[in-house]
């Protein structure tokens, strides 16, 4: 998540102008929030076709409701509401069960097919098999994982983001963190 | 000891120090390509200079709400104003007027007396103090209308009142409309009342001619007890100077023979005549 800077204008009050009809209010909010809500679909679905389908669904939903907009809660939080629910539709019409692993393709920058040469360096490698392990999460365990590393999401937000309760989701980010964690084993990152 | 550490590293994670993030970071920073942010961005800016439209019902909705409002609120006061006074209570006021325009009729004199403090008020003769005289005459107009027990239809005029309508002229002058409806509204209301006066002559010949059949059985008995004394060779006015126990015998026999009004008028005189003698208790049980 890009951090605010300081002095800037809150989420909150950028919609509200947006609602007003300030669009540069807009795409101020659009350029602090473009790059982690991409990924986030990006992840979320391993391909970067529909990855930008889900990303203007997404953007479109928030750009339709802007008369009804109340700032109740964190923008971000109802940002990536209407992310996972778009996700979570995403799959269901391709006939995937989104709380199952989906042995989804692994593609778009996310991750490469692994080259098992001796020439690749290990830190290489460890980004492959760090990227396989995301893209093998099952999707409720990604989706909470992504939430937290893009959207900067809290334990709450993240449950209140996915509707379920606050220690589920804490199951949830627990499983995929420690998944990820095997991955790496001694190593450290950037070594 | 493995959940501990699995704690301790989940711990890390959630402060921030832990190397899945780093690790995560070094996936890179994808980001949407410039032609969806275009698109978007247009999408903002469209949706901002859009002009709401309304359906065509949405347009009239509010003067079609104004005017609804408008109708129904004349109609409440047209009926609260009006209805009261013409059809309310069938049983009371219409009937009341009726009877009154009878007693016009038939007392011409006496109620241009009684009315004129009335039909000069604007607030129509039943809503003023000069009301109940004008009710007086109704009453007694309607106790003469019963008491002479004269068929309903044979009374002349009542049917073709509602064109004469002189209530109307002391009303607070209602809209040409409104007249015409509440004469209309007059002549059903004179002939809901004549029916039921029909109706209540009908109820009072009933009971009249009940009252007379009573009265004609309870003369049809007494002949017959004169008949059957005749009969006996015993007299009802002999009865003092008779055996008592033969007089009581014929109060049985009276008693018996179902003539139970007679047998206790005649056990009384025996009572009278003959306070020491003692009676049977079936008699005195049965006819005391």
């Amino acid at each position: 998540m890009l951090p605010a800077m300081a002095g800037a204008p809150d989420d909150s009050e950028l919609m509200l102008r947006y609602q007003r009809g300030d669009t540069t209010a807009f795409q101020t909010l659009y350029e602090r929030h473009k790059g982690p809500l991409y990924r986030y679909c990006l992840r979320q679905v391993g391909d970067a076709q529909t990855a930008s389908d889900l990303f203007q669904e997404t953007w479109t939903k928030i750009i339709g409701a802007r008369r009804r907009y109340q700032p109740t809660a964190k923008f971000t939080t109802y940002m990536y509401k209407v992310a996972h629910n778009c996700t979570v539709d995403h799959l269901r019409k391709l006939g995937r069960n989104p709380t199952a692993n989906p042995g989804r393709r692994v593609d778009a920058g996310l991750a490469p097919e692994p080259v098992d040469t001796e020439s690749a360096t290990s830190a290489v490698q460890l980004q492959q098999r760090f990227a396989r392990a995301l893209a093998e999460l099952p999707e409720e365990q990604r989706s909470a994982f992504l939430l937290r590393e893009e959207g900067g999401l809290s334990l709450a937000e993240i449950a209140r983001t996915t509707g379920v309760p606050e220690e589920t989701a804490k199951s949830r980010l627990r499983y995929a963190v420690k998944k990820l964690r095997a991955v790496l084993g001694d190593a450290e990152p950037g070594q | 000891m493995n959940d501990q550490r699995d704690e301790r590293e989940f711990d890390a994670y959630l402060s921030g120090e832990s190397p899945v993030s780093r690790q995560y970071a070094e996936l890179g920073a994808a980001e949407p390509p410039p032609e969806l942010d275009a698109r978007i961005l247009a999408a903002a800016e469209a949706e901002v200079n859009v002009v709401p439209l309304r359906r065509p019902w949405q347009r009239w909705a509010t003067a079609v709400g104004v005017a609804a409002t408008v109708m129904l609120a004349f109609t409440l006061v047209m009926q609260i104003a009006i209805e009261p006074f013409w059809q309310g209570d069938v049983s009371a006021p219409p009937a009341s007027v009726v009877l009154m325009e009878k007693a016009e009729l038939q007392q011409p004199a006496t109620l241009e007396k009684k009315e004129s403090p009335a039909a000069t008020s604007p607030q129509g003769r039943f809503d003023t103090p000069a009301a109940p005289p004008g009710r007086v005459a109704a009453d007694a107009a309607r106790e003469q209308l019963l008491d002479d027990l004269a068929p309903a239809e044979a009374q002349p005029g009542l049917a073709d009142m509602d064109v004469q309508v002189p209530v109307a002229s002391s009303l607070k002058a209602p809209e040409p409309e409104a007249l015409a409806g509440a004469a209309m509204k007059v002549g059903e209301s004179v002939l809901i009342t004549e029916a039921r006066l029909a109706d209540a002559v009908a109820v009072i010949r009933a009971a009249r001619t009940t009252e007379a059949d009573r009265v004609e059985r309870q003369q049809g008995a007494a002949r017959a007890r004169a008949r059957t004394a005749d009969e006996g060779g015993m007299a009802s006015d002999a009865l003092p100077d008779g055996d008592p126990q033969a007089q009581l015998d014929e109060i049985l026999r009276l008693y018996d023979a179902g003539d139970h009004i007679g047998a206790a008028t005649r056990l009384s005189e025996f009572r009278t005549t003959h306070p020491e003698h003692p009676v049977s208790l079936r008699l005195a049980d049965t006819l005391e």
